[in-house]
C-alpha cells in the first residue's frame, strides 16, 4: 500500500521543514530552540529513511527505490503547500502524518 | 573562486535554458500528455467504443481473422488488449516490406475501424521526433532537433542545481505574494527543486534511449567488423538476443516465402503462464524465417516490470516447443532498461501514472516559469537602466512574444487539435494529416496574435481562448459522438471520461490564469524632478 | 567568463570568446562524449562482454559532455576552454581513432 510510504514522507518533510528559522516562525511564531531543530531534523531523516525501506520492502529495490522517490516529491509539493498557505497548521499536519503512517504501517 | 563558478554556471543555465527553452516547453508538454496516450487514443476513436472484454480465446480468434483478411502474410504482430487499450492491434508485414495495421475486437473477433487520426500517438511522436504528418521522412532529423533541446535541458538541470545557492534553506519556500521576480524566482524554483529526480530521470533516459542515434562511437568502436559497424549484433547482444535468432533483425521483402499457417497458439500461451505465474502476456509475434522455420515470440507485458523491454519467449512454430529465453543480462544493460522503463512509464498503475503527469506538468511549469522569470527581470533591469527603446529591446520583444506564443499558443494548438478531430469529416482523405494542419496552423496563428498584441493582451485573450476551447471539448465531443460524459461515466469507462473530464478542468486552470493577468501596467513611482508626461512611452504602455 | 566591458555594448571580442566557448562546449563537448564513449568501452571490454562495456561507456559519455559544457564557460579563458575539452578528447580518442583507420582490428 502507497499510503504509509507517503505519510512517513510527508512527516518527515515536515519536521524537516519546521527545523528550519523562517518555517518554524511562520508556524510557532518563533526560531526553534537548538535541540528542536536537531530533533527535527533528525526525526525527520529518520521518517523519510524509515519510508525508503518500506517502500524497498513492499516492492524490491527499483520498483521501491522509484516509489519512494514519487513519494518523496508528492509529500514535498504538499509540504510546501502548508508552508505557504497554511504555515501554522504544518506542526499539527506534521503530527497527523507521524500517526496516520504508523496507524497505516501497522494495519497493512 | 568559487563564486567565479557559480556566476559562470549561472550564466550558462540562463542561455542553456533560454535559447530553445519554448521548444523545451513544446517537447515536455507533449510528453507529458504521452504519458496518457492510451487514454487519448481511445478518446480520438469514439466510434471504437464500446469493445468486447477479452478472453483466453482473444489471440486464436485474432490468428484467424488476420489469415482470413490477409492469407499471405509470412509475418505479423498482436498486441493484446489491456485495462488501457482495449482492442487487439494486428500488424503484418506485406509483399513490398511495410506494415499494415488493423484493429479487432476481442470478443467478437471482428475488424473495427476508426477514424484515420494519430490521437494520442501524435503527441508521443511530436515530443521525441516533432513530428509533423502521418507519414514522414524528417524523422531523423527531428530526433536529432529534440537531441540537442534534450542536451541543453540536461545542462539546464546541472547547472540550475550548482548556482541555486539556497537549495536546501528554500527548499520549501514560495512566496507568490511577494509578486515580480521575487514569486516567479520561487515558482521556479520549487517546481525545480521538488521534482529534480524525475526531470533528471526523463532527461538522462531521454538521452540514452536514442544513444544509437546521438553517440554511436562506443558501438562502433567494438563492433568494428569487415564490413563496417555491425549494429545488429550490438541490439542482439545488448537485448539478451542468443546469436542465431540476428537473422531475423535483417529486413527485406518477405514475398518470397511460403505463407505462415495456423499455428497452434494456446499451448505455447500455457506455457507462457506458466512461466510468468503472475505475469500477463503482452504480445505474440510470428515470423517464417530466411529458412524456412516458424518461429513464435511471446512477450510479457511490458508493465509487469519497471525494466523495459519486457522478457520474451521463443517457441517453434511447428511443434510448440520453447526453444530460446530472451531477456536483457548484465548490470548495465539491466540500468539501460530500468532507465528506458522509467521514461516510458509502461510500469506506472493509476495513481503512479498521474502523479507522474502531475511532474511533467510541473516540468513544464518550471521551463515556463524560467521564461517568464528572465522577461520580468529583464523589464526591471530596464526600468532600472531607463533603457527606454534601446538594444534590449527588442531582444526582450521577441522573447515575450515566444513566451505567450508557447506558453499560452501551445495548449490552446493543442485543443485545436482535439476540435479538428471531432469536426473534419471520418471519410475524408488524409483525414490525419489535416488534424495535424490544424494544430500547426493554430499555432502559427498563436505566433501572429502574440507579435501584433501587446503582451498582457496577448496573455489574456489567447489563455481564455485556450479556457473555452477546453471547456467546450466535453460538450462538443457529446454534440458529435456517443462516447460522451452522459454515457462514459454511468458507465464507469474511466479512459474516456478522464478524458474529457479533464479537459474540463484545463478549461477551468486556464481561465483562473487568464484572470491573473494583471490588467495595468505597473507604474515606478516619478524620480525627483521627473514629469509624468516625460516618462518614456516604453514603461508605461510595455506590459 | 570573461569580465562585461565596462562600456554598454559588449565588444567584438568579448562576443568572439564567448562564440568560441560555446563552440567548445557544444562541438568540443560533443567529441569528448564520443572519445569517452569510444575509449571507455574498448577499456572496459577487457572486464566485461562488448555490449555492457558500451552501455556503460555511453551512460558516463553524457555525464561527461555535460561537464565540457560547465568546464567550457568556467576556464579563465577560451583558449583553456577548448584545451580543457580536447586534451582529454585526444587522450580517450587516440586508440579508437588509430583501430579505425586501420589499426588492431
Amino acid at each position: 500500500m502507497v499510503l504509509p510510504v507517503f505519510l512517513f514522507c510527508l512527516a518527515g518533510l515536515g519536521a524537516l521543514a519546521l527545523a528550519m528559522d523562517r518555517h518554524h516562525a511562520d508556524a510557532l511564531g518563533r526560531d526553534p530552540a537548538p535541540r528542536a531543530r536537531r530533533l527535527l531534523q533528525l526525526g525527520g531523516a529518520a521518517a523519510l529513511l524509515l519510508a525508503l525501506a518500506l517502500a524497498i520492502a513492499q516492492a524490491g529495490f527499483a520498483m521501491g527505490s522509484t516509489d519512494w522517490s514519487v513519494q518523496l516529491s508528492l509529500g514535498a509539493l504538499a509540504a510546501t503547500a502548508l508552508a505557504t498557505w497554511w504555515p501554522r497548521r504544518l506542526p499539527t499536519a506534521t503530527l497527523l502524518a507521524t500517526l496516520g503512517a504508523l496507524a497505516t504501517w501497522a494495519l497493512q | 573562486m568559487k563564486e567565479g563558478f557559480r556566476q559562470a554556471m549561472s550564466w550558462l543555465h540562463t542561455w542553456s535554458g533560454l535559447v530553445l527553452g519554448w521548444l523545451l516547453f513544446a517537447i515536455f508538454l507533449t510528453g507529458t500528455l504521452a504519458f496518457f496516450r492510451a487514454e487519448l487514443n481511445q478518446w480520438s476513436r469514439p466510434e471504437l467504443y464500446p469493445m468486447g472484454p477479452a478472453s483466453a480465446a482473444t489471440a486464436a480468434r485474432a490468428q484467424e481473422a488476420l489469415l482470413r483478411r490477409a492469407p499471405g502474410v509470412t509475418q505479423w504482430i498482436m498486441h493484446l488488449p489491456d485495462e488501457r487499450q482495449p482492442a487487439v492491434t494486428l500488424l503484418w508485414r506485406t509483399g513490398n516490406g511495410r506494415f499494415e495495421t488493423l484493429l479487432m475486437d476481442p470478443q467478437t473477433g471482428a475488424v473495427r475501424e476508426g477514424r484515420d487520426t494519430l490521437g494520442g500517438e501524435f503527441f508521443y511522436r511530436f515530443h521525441f521526433e516533432l513530428r509533423s504528418a502521418k507519414v514522414t521522412r524528417w524523422a531523423t532529423e527531428g530526433r536529432w532537433v529534440v537531441g540537442g533541446a534534450t542536451m541543453l535541458m540536461f545542462v539546464a538541470l546541472l547547472t540550475g542545481i550548482v548556482t541555486h545557492r539556497r537549495i536546501f534553506k528554500d527548499f520549501f519556500t514560495f512566496r507568490p505574494r511577494k509578486g515580480g521576480q521575487r514569486a516567479w524566482l520561487d515558482a521556479h524554483n520549487v517546481t525545480g527543486v521538488l521534482m529534480l529526480p524525475f526531470y533528471l530521470m526523463i532527461t538522462f533516459s531521454g538521452l540514452m534511449i536514442f544513444h544509437t542515434l546521438y553517440l554511436p562511437a562506443g558501438i562502433a568502436a567494438l563492433y568494428r567488423g569487415a564490413s563496417g559497424v555491425d549494429s545488429a549484433a550490438y541490439f542482439a547482444e545488448s537485448s539478451g538476443e542468443p546469436a542465431e535468432r540476428r537473422a531475423l533483425r535483417r529486413r527485406g521483402g518477405t514475398a518470397a516465402q511460403p505463407p505462415l499457417p495456423l499455428l497452434p497458439l494456446d499451448p505455447m500461451l500455457a506455457q507462457a503462464g506458466a512461466e510468468w505465474p503472475q505475469g500477463r502476456i503482452g504480445d505474440l509475434r510470428a515470423q517464417r524465417l530466411p529458412d524456412g522455420r516458424v518461429q513464435v515470440e511471446v512477450g510479457r507485458h511490458d508493465g509487469d516490470r519497471l525494466q523495459y523491454r519486457p522478457q520474451r519467449l521463443v517457441f517453434d512454430g511447428a511443434d510448440g516447443r520453447l526453444l530460446h529465453r530472451v531477456d536483457a543480462q548484465g548490470p548495465a544493460a539491466r540500468t539501460y532498461g530500468v532507465l528506458y522503463g522509467l521514461h516510458m512509464a509502461r510500469f506506472a498503475g493509476p495513481t503512479m501514472r498521474w502523479a507522474l503527469f502531475g511532474f511533467g506538468i510541473a516540468g513544464s511549469a518550471m521551463i515556463a516559469t524560467g521564461l517568464m522569470l528572465w522577461v520580468v527581470k529583464r523589464r526591471q533591469q530596464a526600468a532600472r537602466q531607463r533603457a527606454g527603446g534601446g538594444t534590449g529591446a527588442w531582444g526582450m520583444r521577441i522573447v515575450e512574444t515566444l513566451n505567450i506564443a508557447a506558453l499560452a499558443g501551445l495548449p490552446l494548438a493543442i485543443a485545436a487539435f482535439f476540435w479538428a478531430n471531432r469536426l473534419v469529416p471520418a471519410d475524408l482523405a488524409a483525414r490525419a494529416d489535416v488534424e495535424l494542419q490544424c494544430f500547426f496552423s493554430a499555432w502559427a496563428l498563436t505566433l501572429a496574435v502574440a507579435a501584433a498584441l501587446p503582451a498582457r493582451t496577448g496573455w489574456r485573450v489567447l489563455l481564455a481562448l485556450g479556457g473555452l476551447a477546453y471547456a467546450g471539448l466535453p460538450l462538443l465531443n457529446a454534440l458529435t459522438t456517443h462516447a460522451h460524459l452522459g454515457v462514459t461515466l454511468p458507465a464507469g469507462d474511466w479512459a474516456l471520461a478522464g478524458v474529457d473530464l479533464s479537459f474540463l478542468a484545463t478549461g477551468a486552470l486556464l481561465g483562473l490564469i487568464a484572470r491573473q493577468v494583471p490588467r495595468a501596467a505597473p507604474v515606478a513611482p516619478l524620480r525627483d524632478g521627473e514629469l509624468a508626461h516625460e516618462r518614456p512611452p516604453a514603461l508605461a504602455e510595455r506590459s | 567568463m570573461p569580465r562585461v566591458p565596462a562600456s554598454r555594448a559588449p565588444s567584438v571580442s568579448y562576443r568572439l570568446a564567448v562564440l568560441s566557448r560555446i563552440l567548445a562546449a557544444a562541438l568540443g563537448g560533443y567529441l569528448l562524449a564520443a572519445a569517452c564513449a569510444a575509449g571507455l568501452a574498448l577499456a572496459l571490454a577487457h572486464a566485461m562482454p562488448r555490449a555492457e562495456a558500451v552501455l556503460s561507456a555511453t551512460m558516463l559519455a553524457w555525464l561527461a559532455y555535460a561537464l565540457a559544457a560547465a568546464w567550457a564557460f568556467h576556464a579563465r579563458n577560451a583558449w583553456r576552454a577548448w584545451a580543457g575539452v580536447l586534451l582529454p578528447a585526444l587522450l580517450l580518442g587516440a586508440l579508437p581513432l588509430w583501430n579505425a583507420f586501420g589499426g588492431r582490428a
